[in-house]
């Protein structure tokens, strides 16, 4: 009753509840939330439990760089909840500051996009999570499909578009039509895997230990998925394995882009199965268009020319791939009021 | 090489407004001396698209979405400002649906804040409406107990006091405190009890005319006095302490206080003890055993109201004179 009664001065809105970072599109007014999935947690052993010490940009912050009774989580993991009491309370905290009111609760009508090969229960404890954290409805849709709504590909039309969202924990791919999904595939793989190959290079390497935050900026000064003319370079400081103090040392793009191999070579393979399973006639309709890239992972250096290459295809980035699925769950919400929740909204 | 060539592209798009998007693809395709099938084949876009892309005929390349997707890659080729040449095509088609991407947070909590107050302002008025009526239910249900408590003592009405010899032991007792004689019927009646006015005006009603009765009286015979003298004035009333006597035919624990709150009769009292105390009114009284004990004040008989009683305990005030 309540719910309802908030629910008049709450603005709907769309929740990009994604592993590396949370976007919240409200309806008619665009982003206005940013921030890392990342909740900092800290410990009290004196009054009997936990709080949160921060969330959000400022937690991750934190990453690797907690005392002993605070620790910063990420309650996300390959696009799903991996801690649903952190995970509500993170939402929680971000559906109030998206509405931007310290008077009341805020109690809106949230659409949460969820990974297409998200299984019952993953879906179950999202949408709980979110009601926990006061909405008073909540729609789930699946993320290739806003993703593409929200990059303005005609799905509504008779023909094949193909899209590909890079997200923090999860890749998927989809072939859509006539507002459906004809195919679609999700691998874990995403921007979290390439820090972690960055990490790891590193390790193997140059026997140097590097932390996630370090990696996640080599990732973003000089990764790249493809070998251009250009060869860049970062200085970057991490503990040397055998000596155990801090060393200074220097990475280029092409051993970023050697590291970045394998994770790259796992989604160009859920691409090429895509066109593999696609229908003919849907395939040639990507073929001429072209497969649209979206999410953060587009933001990669030369991804699309590296899927170009590997199959032959054109490849667009979406405008503003980060927001993309944010957007679309805006567009997809006004549909809802137009047309009601029957098209796009699971169970 | 190639960055004379760029720049020589971007001058040349600058210096004339006039030249159209896909002139400027092609000439800059030409100036590099590509051909339409390399570019096509470098995109792996169908040379038809290339064309179109030239031509500006943007609706056969479908959404929005690819063309800016297309006109990127093509000028990245081509050495232009993929930003630039993004801009000039959003100038040629301003119909391009774009979902706000950022948003005025000013302007946004305005529009909060109006949807806000209106919204408090409906909670306060509806509390104070809330306020008002439960207000107005407390004051009839505290005129009512107001109402039954004076019917009680008129129900109820006691005996005539067997006050005069008692008053005159009192009298006697605490001749020394009263300033004035005491034998004087006037000053007696003045100095009688007040709380106990109901009742005895009642009483003398009763007894003698249905005149006015300012002064309450214990008893008949005196009340005939009091209202006689009544209109030589109030003057002679007594305005010291008053005398209270308690006389106990039970055990009974007894608390006196003065109107300063100080205990004047603290303890259990034995059956058959007598007290004589002596204060400014009003005084506080408490008795545990209110059925044993006989109270006077200036030597007329107290009677305590049923409403001050709770069981054999009582507690009450002797007020001083109240004007009925």
């Amino acid at each position: 009753m309540l719910k309802n009664i908030l629910g008049y001065f709450s603005n709907d809105l769309s929740i990009d509840l994604g592993t590396a970072n949370t976007l919240i599109y409200l309806s008619g007014h665009g982003i206005v939330l940013d921030e890392p999935s990342v909740v900092a947690i800290r410990e009290e052993p004196g009054r009997g439990g936990k709080s949160i010490a921060a969330v959000g940009a400022e937690a991750k912050s934190m990453l690797g760089r907690t005392p002993g009774n605070i620790t910063a989580i990420r309650p996300l993991k390959d696009g799903v909840i991996a801690d649903f009491t952190i995970t509500e309370k993170m939402l929680q905290h971000f559906i109030r500051k998206a509405h931007g009111n310290q008077y009341f609760r805020p109690s809106p009508r949230v659409l949460i996009a969820v990974p297409y090969g998200s299984t019952q229960v993953e879906r179950r404890a999202i949408k709980e999570s979110a009601e926990g954290a006061g909405a008073r409805k909540v729609f789930l849709v699946e993320e290739p499909m806003v993703a593409a709504i929200g990059a303005g590909m005609p799905v509504q039309e008779a023909r094949g578009s193909m899209v590909l969202d890079v997200g923090g924990g999860t890749s998927e791919v989809a072939v859509i039509s006539l507002n459906g999904i004809v195919y679609a595939a999700s691998v874990r793989i995403g921007g979290d895997r390439f820090d972690e190959a960055i990490l790891n290079y590193v390790r193997r390497n140059y026997g140097i230990l590097i932390g996630e935050a370090t990696a996640e900026r080599i990732k973003h000064e000089i990764g790249s998925a493809y070998p251009g003319d250009e060869v860049r370079e970062i200085s970057v400081r991490g503990r040397n394995l055998s000596e155990g103090v801090p060393r200074s040392f220097s990475l280029n793009s092409n051993e970023i882009l050697e590291a970045l191999q394998e994770p790259l070579q796992g989604i160009v393979g859920a691409v090429k199965g895509a066109l593999e399973q696609t229908p003919p006639e849907l395939g040639s309709d990507v073929a001429d268009r072209g497969i649209v890239l979206t999410g953060g992972g587009a933001l990669l250096r030369d991804l699309d020319k590296l899927l170009m290459e590997e199959t032959g295809l054109p490849v667009v980035i979406a405008d503003d791939p980060l927001t993309c699925v944010a957007r679309g769950g805006g567009r997809v919400m006004e549909l809802i009021d137009e047309h009601g929740p029957g098209v796009y909204v699971l169970d | 090489m190639p960055v004379n060539e760029t720049n020589a592209g971007s001058d040349g798009r600058e210096g004339s407004g006039a030249v159209s998007l896909g002139e400027q693809l092609s000439s800059a395709r030409e100036e590099r001396a590509i051909s339409l099938e390399q570019a096509a084949r470098t995109l792996h876009l169908d040379k038809t698209v290339v064309a179109a892309l030239e031509a500006e005929q943007f609706e056969a390349l479908g959404a929005a979405v690819f063309v800016k997707g297309h006109l990127r890659s093509y000028a990245e080729l081509l050495g232009l400002s993929p930003d630039d040449v993004i801009e000039t095509y959003r100038q040629l088609d301003p119909t391009i649906d774009e979902l706000p991407a950022t948003v005025d947070r000013q302007q946004w909590s305005g529009r909060v804040n109006v949807a806000l107050w209106s919204f408090w302002a409906m909670v306060i008025v509806a509390a104070l409406l809330v306020a008002v009526y439960l207000y107005e239910g407390a004051t009839e249900r505290d005129a009512g107990r107001i109402r039954q408590q004076q019917l009680a003592p008129e129900a109820q009405a006691p005996g005539v006091p067997s006050g005069a010899e008692a008053g005159q032991q009192a009298s006697e007792s605490v001749d020394e405190t009263l300033p004035p004689p005491i034998p004087d019927p006037v000053t007696g009646a003045g100095a009688a009890t007040p709380p106990s006015a109901t009742e005895d005006r009642s009483m003398a009603a009763a007894v003698i005319a249905p005149e006015p009765v300012f002064l309450p009286e214990p008893a008949a015979q005196q009340s005939v006095r009091v209202t006689v003298s009544a209109s030589s004035g109030p003057a002679t009333v007594d305005a010291g302490g008053m005398r209270l006597s308690l006389i106990f035919s039970e055990d009974s624990w007894a608390e006196i206080t003065d109107p300063t709150g100080r205990r004047i009769l603290y303890g259990l009292q034995r059956a058959g003890t007598r007290r004589e105390l002596s204060s400014e009114p009003p005084i506080g009284v408490f008795l545990g055993n209110a059925p044993g004990v006989e109270v006077l004040v200036d030597g007329s008989e107290y009677s305590i109201s049923s409403g001050a009683r709770r069981g054999n305990i009582a507690r009450f005030d002797i007020q001083p004179d109240i004007q009925p």
